[in-house]
């Protein structure tokens, strides 16, 4: 039997697996043990996602502005209609199957098997009334992964943050308005469309990581002939978890039938030092801001939403002396210490179009610059060329994306599917070392995704789940040629 | 195998994946519902008649008992007499106790579904099940549904609940309850609890397949049922037309008084001679 077929096989049997553990959960009685606030309040999971979870519908994306109340009683961790079933804690991953392959310069890598993702284990809730916590908890699993290592290096309290709600009564204002909240910790940024709420589960949203000079998904490459790129001593990334002090609203808005909400961020950007013994403030810190306006609805299932955004930060570029010197990152030794901070910018809009509550068309835009200081304190002053020429690097990325939740998919009437199409691309507009060329680690990225609710209860969730991405990555191979990866993953996610 | 086949390859996996996944899930078809009167259909409820498929109802193959003829009068009672409880949740090893037994249905809903019932099951075929949405209000944003199904089989009337008080925030999930009464959205939070001459079917209510988890069933010996309901309804047969007036009445005596000769259950004589003497009495 070929290769080919034995692959086939494979997959055909996965189906199979699919199917039966689909079959099976009805079979099985209900556990007694839910993803929390489905649990807790009593209600189907669609309540706040749109089928296929975790994509928040309109009154899931409310919930979550509001803190994750509804502003009654029944809220309170000590109500008397919560019982023991209420257990704030959920926990999710997805086991499945994975092949994944890339090349370069007629060079290729090929990788399959069977896996996880990796455990999220997640709490959010309120601690009082107007008060409330999260906590995402992501431990390195030497298990983890598809056939390409373990997730040992994600082990990661992703998000821990309490959040003081309502703080406008204390300002005269009404109660359970929303419109002054306040949140310390470590969390997700008000990005322009949540990437840990995307359907998508193994391809990221390029823009939100993106790094110029650092090749597209390097850590995957292996020993293809890539080119190293240059060295950026900024690493910030809108979509990546910060440290920092939030405070934001969202305000009912009559005129527009919609809803006004607003973002402003200080944080301690990849875990820095906003103030440290040779730097001072603003060394690895960074401001984010964005808002947003809806129209005839929340914008994610009904109604319209147009937004923008901006970032203005700083990133550290040397180590003290005190500890050795040198460039930052891989010379600190102690990560955070870092001095002599160089600026950076990101600026960007996002629109959000509905049609007919199953249709969402939403997408984004940003236009970054970083210092050429970032890239040339990184490269002992000189260039590849060995000329210390520096400019400063600037790009620009995007995506668009489809999503379809039908309420029955058309001829064969069946309910609890999710289908996503997202484009992702960056642009270079200058390279921070001149010596690489304009359109050198450009990206090209198509995400096809499946997604069907083989299970839905007022305590559970299981989804059968494909996706398929390719990407190209421009002129990053040794000899200027592109790079192309290829990655589909079949399996299982659930939530309990 | 060369590159361009490696990539063939993998772009042909998902392919097949969807390709397996949309025959797989082509199995849950919504059977065709007709309406039947104009309040019987209206934005916030309604109560109509849907085949009843062969995928959907293995017991389809026997046709129920319909057309099936009652007043509302007769309906309401039986309506009120239905509770259910909520099931408890516990955790882990440990059970929580189920909530208080509370009514089925509202009054306003009683109201409404007495009336629609008595015409739906009027105009049901033996291959239709009456089907009934209803929506509540729970907050501004979440709107409470309950939906199910009613069939008469032999001497039982049947309720199976799909949905019950099953919270909802988008219009797409509404729709599809609209469409498909019987799609279970999540698992049954609530439970029947039976009350006299009514019972919980152990056996399958047809009506759970691989797609549609079994859904609670609650049977009721509706003749027992309505003899026992207070006098105010007419015939109590099945099949009895519906009588307008009170039995206490000299015309509903005299109608009763019919549809017992009409069923065999008295001679000509005997009814001419029962007839004579209300008569003489009134």
């Amino acid at each position: 039997m070929s290769n080919r077929a034995i692959r086939g096989l494979i997959v055909c049997l996965l189906a199979l697996i699919g199917l039966f553990t689909y079959e099976i959960s009805y079979l099985l009685p209900k556990a007694n043990a839910i993803p929390a606030f489905a649990r807790k309040y009593g209600v189907p999971c669609n309540v706040c996602h749109v089928p296929g979870f975790p994509k928040l519908n309109d009154f899931g994306n409310t919930f979550r502005d509001q803190g994750y109340q509804f502003g009654a009683d029944v809220d309170l961790p000590t109500h008397e209609n919560i019982t023991m079933g209420f257990w704030p804690v959920s926990f999710r991953t997805t086991v499945g199957y994975q092949v994944a392959n890339v090349r370069a310069e007629g060079q290729a890598l090929a990788s399959s098997g069977f896996g996880f993702t990796g455990l999220d284990i997640l709490s959010f809730g309120i601690l009082h009334r107007s008060i409330a916590f999260g906590l995402v908890y992501t431990p390195g699993l030497k298990e983890a992964g598809f056939g390409t290592g373990s997730s040992l290096t994600d082990n990661n309290l992703e998000s821990a943050f309490v959040r003081l709600m309502n703080l406008e009564r204390f300002l005269g204002g009404a109660d359970n308005t929303y419109w002054l909240n306040m949140r310390v910790g470590k969390y997700e940024l008000d990005v322009p469309f949540s990437e840990k709420r995307s359907p998508t589960l193994n391809t990221p949203f390029v823009m939100y990581h993106y790094t110029s000079g650092t090749i597209y998904q390097g850590g995957a490459l292996g020993g293809l002939p890539t080119s190293a790129g240059y060295a950026n001593a900024n690493a910030f990334g809108i979509g990546d978890n910060q440290p920092g002090l939030e405070l934001s609203g969202i305000v009912k808005t009559a005129t527009t039938d919609g809803y006004l909400r607003y973002s402003l961020n200080m944080v301690t950007a990849n875990g820095g030092s906003f103030s440290n013994d040779g730097g001072g403030f603003g060394r690895s810190a960074a401001f984010y801001g964005h808002v947003t306006q809806s129209f005839g609805g929340y914008g994610i299932v009904t109604g319209q939403r147009i937004g923008a955004f901006v970032v203005a930060g700083t990133a550290p570029t040397m180590c003290p002396s005190s500890i050795g010197g040198g460039p930052s990152g891989t010379g600190c030794v102690v990560p955070g210490t870092a001095t002599q901070g160089q600026p950076y910018t990101r600026v960007g809009a996002d629109a959000s179009l509905t049609f007919d509550g199953q249709w969402n068309l939403f997408g984004a835009f940003i236009h970054a610059v970083d210092s050429s200081n970032l890239i040339s304190s990184q490269a002992g002053g000189l260039n590849a060329a060995g000329l210390p020429n520096f400019q400063n690097a600037a790009w620009n990325g995007g995506f668009v994306a489809l999503d379809w939740y039908p309420t029955q998919l058309p001829f064969v009437n069946s309910p609890g599917w999710l289908f996503s199409y997202r484009y992702d691309l960056i642009r270079n507009q200058r390279q921070g070392d001149p010596t690489f060329a304009k359109t050198f680690n450009d990206v090209d990225s198509h995400t096809f995704m499946a997604r069907y609710y083989i299970h839905q209860s007022n305590r559970t969730d299981l989804a059968l789940h494909a996706e398929y991405n390719q990407y190209k990555d421009k002129g990053v191979g040794t000899n200027g040629g592109n790079l192309y990866g290829q990655t589909t993953l079949v399996g299982l996610d659930f939530a309990y | 195998m060369t590159a361009a086949g490696k990539e063939r390859r993998a772009r042909s996996t998902p392919m097949l994946m969807m390709a397996v996944l949309a025959v797989a899930c082509s199995l849950g078809a919504v059977p065709a519902s007709r309406v039947v009167c104009g309040m019987c259909e209206e934005p916030d409820r309604f109560v109509r008649l849907q085949v009843s498929t062969r995928d959907r109802h293995v017991e389809s193959t026997q046709p129920f008992s319909h057309p099936f003829r009652w007043s509302a009068e007769q309906w309401k009672p039986i309506l009120r007499s239905i509770h259910v409880q909520k099931r408890g949740q516990g955790v882990l090893f440990f059970p929580a106790p189920n909530g208080p037994p509370l009514p089925a249905f509202t009054p306003a809903e009683v109201d409404y579904l007495s009336e629609t019932l008595t015409r739906a099951f009027a105009q049901a075929q033996p291959s239709e099940v009456v089907v009934f949405g209803l929506t509540s209000s729970k907050t501004q944003e979440i709107t409470e549904i309950t939906t199910g199904a009613w069939f008469v089989k032999d001497t039982q009337l049947h309720l199976i609940l799909g949905n019950y008080r099953e919270a909802v925030t988008m219009s797409s999930i509404r729709e599809l309850l609209w469409q498909d009464p019987l799609h279970m959205i999540a698992g049954a939070l609530y439970e029947f609890v039976p009350g006299p001459y009514q019972s919980l079917p152990r056996e399958d209510n047809g009506l759970g397949t691989f797609l549609i988890p079994e859904a609670p069933q609650l049977a009721l010996t509706y003749h027992q049922l309505s003899l026992d309901a207070p006098p105010v309804d007419g015939g109590h047969e099945k099949g009895a037309p519906p009588s307008t007036y009170p039995d206490s009445s000299l015309e509903g005596k005299l109608q009763r008084l019919k549809q017992i000769r009409d069923d065999g259950l008295i001679t000509d004589d005997e009814f001419a001679a029962k007839k004579k003497a209300l008569l003489d009495g009134f």
